[in-house]
């Protein structure tokens, strides 16, 4: 990446895509846990977040970021490894649409040309470049957070604190396994840890605020989902959406709209990052032309999730917990110990 | 090759214009829902009665107004086959987003209603906010009595049940709330009844106390002052009157504010409830003559008099619903759920049991803000 | 597949077009009269108002070619004829003659020398006198230019209400003098380019040198004398070629009727750009935030010009989004309608016989059929123009079930709302167009893929580095109390924006 983008722009696209994920989470991914353990586990999940990009900020701390380096074998691999993790994080965002598309908005229609059009249009999107997207993202930054205080301030009403569950009933284990789950589905690990030695600006205390920020978010929306639904969050497959048309504003009722809205537009911005941090990586690594990935990226994608869309089996084997964790892991702080070892040990090889 | 893609969106668009779906939702080819009743049939198959906004362009042969509401009564194995089979009737999809009120049928009511809600939890065009009642009849004929000509029923019954805020003798519940309860500790909830009567020869709606059900099912009916009580019990009485009678004649009280703490302890292993219930109200109407002033200590005992008529309807409530039907309609196990775990966990399969060898204990305070046009003398 | 097509199309093309070509030959003036003359009439003829006259002062041969029509004839005759024929030259060198000729005109009338014939040929064409002399190489052009042309006048487009009323009109060197009195300085700069390859127009790079990007001048310099078309008729035509080369609804060049506002531009190291024969000049770069920016945004209290831009703003997005929004709540979000308006608008929809989305598409049709018909009309027949407007689509429409009211009263709020800022009307009429088909199409979740594509597409200009989207996006927090809000001239004033500090 010869464009360098802002600490501050990069850190908003990585906000609205940790945003995506909180408001399109499904019970299914919470292990049982209660309302209050939901609420609580966001501290979990912000210190096991801390942990694992500890050795990546180590590596770009001392400039030893392999991506940098166009030769050699290991860029080669790394950039596969993350283009991997990358294609199949955009498989789940962009099946995850659809699931919400075909279930919540379009229960009657066939909704395989909405799939077309995003990858089509994120497709587009990525290949502007990086700049565009992170200047829209912090253009949509500030909409998206009010457009959410909106809905959250006319659910107070509608908040009931016996809706909350006591901490730990069903023990501790579950709720780390959910926040491990939860990193599990934060690609945006694996992003910082591909584009960090092309984000100018300081990137630690980005990184710092960006966690803290992301954290408070998703503690306030499972919140507002705990005190508002209770028991109930657990009978909707998009609980944020269904508290969302809870809302009510004069009479403006319905406000799932709005959740619809900034759904859409962080997804749009997520998928647009994926597809073109793939394109860029292979065609940095290998030397194809980044335009001609972008477009056999997007084909791909639209490809696997053509054969998902409309199948709720297929999505669940898909939509693996386990796999999302695997995948995280490795690219995350795997690689990069591994990185730093290899490097330790070649600088004591040669003294 | 941006051409090329570019081309690809221009027939992504053309190929969904020409699909026909996108013009079938189109609002002109729907049935806009207002209001569902559900009745059960004695071979368990349902009657779903839809009231749905009348768009067809007639009038009666003798002139007089179209009606502004349709009523479709339809027949289904499943809620969900009686509802969609409304398109057979006009070739239009019902479309549930506007859907204010489901009407709980009698029979349906003593057989068990969660089932029947299942497909309104599944459904993603219902919300949850949707107002939930019951009537001591079938819900289709409740319908048929209640419409006229110029009567959206479902609207009037939404702003009746609406008015819990301001009537404490109302109760009102949504199916997010009775989902909730049916699912928590105590799995027991409330509806409200509703009924319809004829106010020179136009059918009104009133609501007429409150019904209770366990573990889905019928299990037993509170009148008006009953439902007073069971709103203070569940903290939801917010505005409203208590009359009462005292030594002179009768009295009234005018709630401006309300507010119920429950706190939940234990001892020797069984739970103990407390429940104070703080009133600010307005002396409405005094047991004296006319425009008589009223003095401090006439006050204090007006006062007294509202705390134990509270207090001892309250405290017969409980008895009513903890010992006799060991239904827990206010929820009360929650709080042991939230603030004694352990024990909850322990007594989890015997919780109706356990309340009803809990203590309960009541306390009402009224502060007297106002006493209406009136000076201390 | 792609390629043939494009072969094909390519073929087609060249069937009915001729390639731009200029005539870039240079032929030195010769030393006769005679066959400078000759050479002028075979590039010339025929063309009835050259008029050619040959002379003779003292055995010196002299020619004079001029245009009828763009030139002075009586300062001509009083000014340059005569005293040039009554004058006495000691020597019959044609480059002294020329010389001493010259210097007998008075300094009020401009005088340039040229080498060339069909550089001068350019010059005799925009209205100066040329002259040759026997024995010289050289010929003298006297800028003797009288020409009919507009009076300055309050611009149409940009009516302000307590700005100046003068506007720029089609000379470019009035426009250019209507400039010199805002900015009475030397750092102000004007370079004359020339664009067309037949039409030659001049077209002036004003400037000021003292804070303008040299990069950004060297690329607006080299972009012009790369644009390549037959006639330029106005400065619409520069501007695909000044701004982004990405397919964009955005180009990032800023147009003006009004010599104030450019020299605001001008003072924030803008570059403005005048075309000769039209009243619009350019200027880049061009920001999104200044499109809801006006010259009475300075000149009234910073509270009213803030409560003003937002109002445009909104308007702006009312007039893109509305009628989609519409279609697409008809259409796919039933919920959205309020418990009241749901009765009247199931009602009225039922009664009209086509999906709302083809509604949305036919009224506003009918809308831009009657603006356009109300644009190109005379005058006289404005009136009838409006009055079948209101009947068509008026209450008749909705009479008749052709139409619903509340579509009505969309359309049409839409459409004033998109008068607010005539500049965007373009782009907010397609844009309405593709929000209402995808709305119809695909309900919010189009509408907001579309819309975050629109801001993405938005986000990649930036034709001369600085991104269109600033200073919202590159924040630049510092340029903020210009952009949706502003701040009083008592800070304001204190520091003037510098565009290219608005970069990445």
């Amino acid at each position: 990446m010869n464009s360098k983008i802002s600490a501050f722009q990069f850190y908003s696209i990585l906000l609205l895509s940790r945003i995506l994920i909180t408001l399109t989470y499904t019970p299914k991914y919470t292990e049982g846990i209660t309302a209050s353990d939901m609420i609580f586990q966001t501290l979990f999940r912000f210190a096991f977040g801390i942990i694992i990009t500890l050795p990546v900020f180590l590596l770009n701390k001392k400039n030893e970021n392999e991506l940098q380096n166009k030769n050699g074998t290991f860029p080669k691999i790394k950039a596969l490894i993350f283009s991997a993790v990358f294609f199949y994080f955009s498989v789940t965002t962009v099946s995850r649409l659809d699931l919400f598309a075909g279930t919540v908005m379009f229960p009657e229609t066939d909704v395989k040309f909405l799939i077309l059009l995003v990858i089509v249009l994120c497709a587009y999107a990525a290949s502007l470049g990086i700049e565009p997207i992170a200047r829209s993202a912090v253009m949509f930054v500030i909409p998206v957070l009010l457009s959410l205080a909106f809905i959250f301030i006319s659910l107070v009403k509608k908040m009931d604190f016996l809706n909350l569950t006591p901490l730990f009933y069903n023990g501790v284990f579950p709720v780390v396994k959910t926040s491990l789950n939860a990193v599990g589905r934060t690609v945006e690990y694996a992003v910082i840890a591909a584009s960090l030695p092309f984000v100018k600006g300081n990137s630690k205390k980005g990184f710092f605020i960006w966690i803290t920020v992301q954290t408070a978010i998703t503690a306030i929306i499972f919140f507002f989902e705990g005190t508002v639904l209770g028991e109930f969050s657990n009978m909707q497959l998009f609980p944020v959406y269904t508290i969302a048309s809870m809302a009510q504003f004069s009479f403006f009722r319905g406000l799932g709209a709005i959740i619809t809205g900034v759904w859409i537009l962080c997804a749009f911005l997520k998928i647009s990052l994926l597809i073109f941090l793939q394109s860029k990586l292979i065609s940095e690594a290998f030397g194809i032309k980044q335009i001609t990935v972008t477009v056999v990226s997007a084909v791909l994608l639209s490809v696997v999730c053509l054969f998902v869309s409309g199948n709720v089996s297929r999505f669940n084997a898909v939509d693996s917990s386990l796999i999302k964790f695997v995948l995280i892991m490795v690219s995350v702080p795997v690689l990069a110990i591994a990185e730093l070892i290899t490097k330790r040990v070649k600088k004591c090889v040669k003294q | 090759m941006r051409k090329a893609v570019m081309i690809l969106i221009a027939l992504i668009c053309v190929g969904t214009a020409v699909n026909r779906n996108a013009f079938k939702s189109d609002i002109s080819n729907r049935d806009v829902v207002q209001g569902v009743g559900i009745d059960i049939n004695n071979d368990g198959s349902y009657t779903v009665t839809l009231e749905t906004i009348n768009t067809e362009n007639y009038s009666n042969a003798d002139g007089a107004a179209k009606p502004v509401m349709n009523l479709r009564t339809l027949n289904g194995k499943t809620v969900s086959a009686a509802i969609k089979s409304a398109y057979s009737i006009d070739g239009k999809t019902p479309v549930l987003s506007q859907n204010r009120v489901i009407v709980i049928g009698k029979e349906l009511a003593e057989k068990g209603i969660l089932p029947s809600l299942d497909f309104f939890i599944r459904d993603a065009e219902n919300y949850p906010t949707v107002q939930i009642a019951a009537v001591e009849e079938k819900a289709s004929d409740f319908f048929k009595n209640a419409s006229s000509e110029s009567t959206v029923v479902s609207r009037n019954i939404e702003k009746i049940l609406l008015t819990s805020d301001d009537d404490m003798a109302v109760s009102s519940i949504t199916l997010c709330e009775l989902m909730n309860r049916s699912k928590s500790a105590g799995h027991s909830f409330y509806v409200p009844i509703i009924e319809t009567f004829k106010e020179k020869d136009r059918p009104e709606i009133k609501s007429k106390g409150t019904v209770v059900f366990k573990e889905g099912k019928y299990s037993c009916s509170l009148n008006e002052e009953e439902t007073v009580s069971l709103n203070f019990l569940c903290n939801k009485a917010r505005r409203g009157s208590v009359d009462f009678n005292t030594d002179s004649g009768a009295a009234a009280i005018s709630i401006i504010k309300s507010k119920t703490v429950r706190s939940a302890d234990y001892s020797a292993d069984k739970p103990v409830f407390n429940i104070k219930i703080e009133i600010d109200a307005d002396i409405a109407e005094s047991d004296t003559d006319a425009g008589y002033n009223l003095s401090k200590s006439e006050i204090s005992s007006l006062k007294g008099y509202g705390e134990e008529k509270v207090k001892a309807d309250v405290e017969k409530l409980i008895q009513k619903l903890y010992s006799d039907k060991k239904a827990d309609a206010a929820g009360l196990s929650r709080l042991i759920y939230i603030h004694y775990p352990d024990l909850f966990r322990k007594n989890e399969k015997n919780l109706s049991g356990i309340m009803t060898e809990s203590q309960y204990s009541v306390e009402v305070e009224i502060c007297v803000r106002r006493i209406g046009q009136d000076y201390v003398s | 597949m792609v390629i043939n097509v494009k072969n094909w199309y390519r073929k087609k093309v060249d069937e009915i077009t001729a390639p731009t070509k200029s005539d870039d030959e240079k032929t030195p003036v010769k030393p006769t009269v005679a066959e400078n003359l000759e050479y002028l009439k075979s590039k010339l003829t025929p063309s009835f108002d050259v008029k050619y006259r040959k002379s003779e002062v003292d055995g010196i041969k002299f020619g004079f070619v001029m245009l009828d029509g763009m030139c002075d004839n009586e300062l001509i005759t009083e000014q340059l004829i005569i005293p040039i024929m009554r004058g006495i030259y000691e020597t019959a060198d044609g480059e002294k003659v020329l010389e001493a000729a010259a210097d007998l005109i008075s300094g009020s009338i401009d005088k340039s020398i040229q080498y060339e014939l069909n550089a001068s040929i350019r010059e005799m064409l925009s209205g100066s006198l040329l002259m040759f002399v026997e024995g010289s190489e050289r010929a003298v052009l006297f800028g003797v230019q009288k020409f009919p042309k507009r009076s300055i006048s309050e611009p149409d487009s940009e009516t302000q209400e307590r700005g100046s009323k003068e506007g720029f009109s089609e000379s470019f060197k009035d426009n250019v003098a209507l400039l010199r009195r805002k900015i009475r300085t030397p750092v102000l700069k004007t370079e004359i380019l020339e664009v067309g390859a037949t039409s030659k127009t001049r077209v002036c790079i004003v400037y000021l040198s003292d804070r303008v990007n040299e990069k950004t001048l060297e690329s607006v310099k080299k972009k012009i004398k790369n644009a390549s078309f037959d006639v330029c008729l106005g400065s619409g035509y520069l501007e695909p070629f000044l701004g982004t080369e990405k397919a964009s609804f955005f180009s990032g060049v800023g147009s003006t009727e009004r010599p104030d506002v450019l020299t605001a531009k001008l003072s924030e190291g803008k570059i403005g750009i005048i075309t000769d024969g039209t009243p619009y000049a350019l200027f880049v770069p061009h920001l999104f935030t200044e499109y809801f920016h006006s010259l009475d945004d300075y000149l009234k209290k910073p509270y009213y010009a803030v409560s003003i831009r937002l109002l445009k703003i909104a308007a702006f997005f009312v007039g893109i989004f509305l009628p989609g929004i519409y279609v697409a709540i008809c259409t796919f979000h039933q919920e959205v309608i309020p418990e009241t308006m749901i009765f009247d608008i199931c009602l009225q929809e039922s009664f009209v016989p086509l999906p709302v989305m083809i509604e949305a598409l036919i009224m506003h049709t009918v809308f831009e059929i009657v603006k356009e018909a109300g644009l190109r009309m005379p005058k006289s027949i404005g009136n009838a123009v409006s009055i079948v407007g209101a009947l068509v689509i008026g209450d008749a429409a909705v009479s008749a079930g052709l139409v619903a009211a509340p579509m009505l009263i969309i359309i049409g709020l839409t459409s004033i709302s998109s008068f607010v800022i005539p500049s965007l009307y373009d782009v907010s009429s397609l844009l309405r167009v593709i929000l209402i088909i995808v709305g119809g199409i695909s309900g919010f979740y189009g509408i907001m893929l579309v819309f975050a594509t629109v801001i993405i597409n938005m986000a990649a200009v930036a034709p001369y580095g600085i991104p269109f989207t600033s200073p919202l996006s590159p924040t630049k927090t510092g340029a903020w109390r210009d952009s949706v809000f502003r701040a009083d001239w008592r800070t304001l004033g204190k520091k003037r924006l510098q565009t290219d500090r608005l970069d990445k």
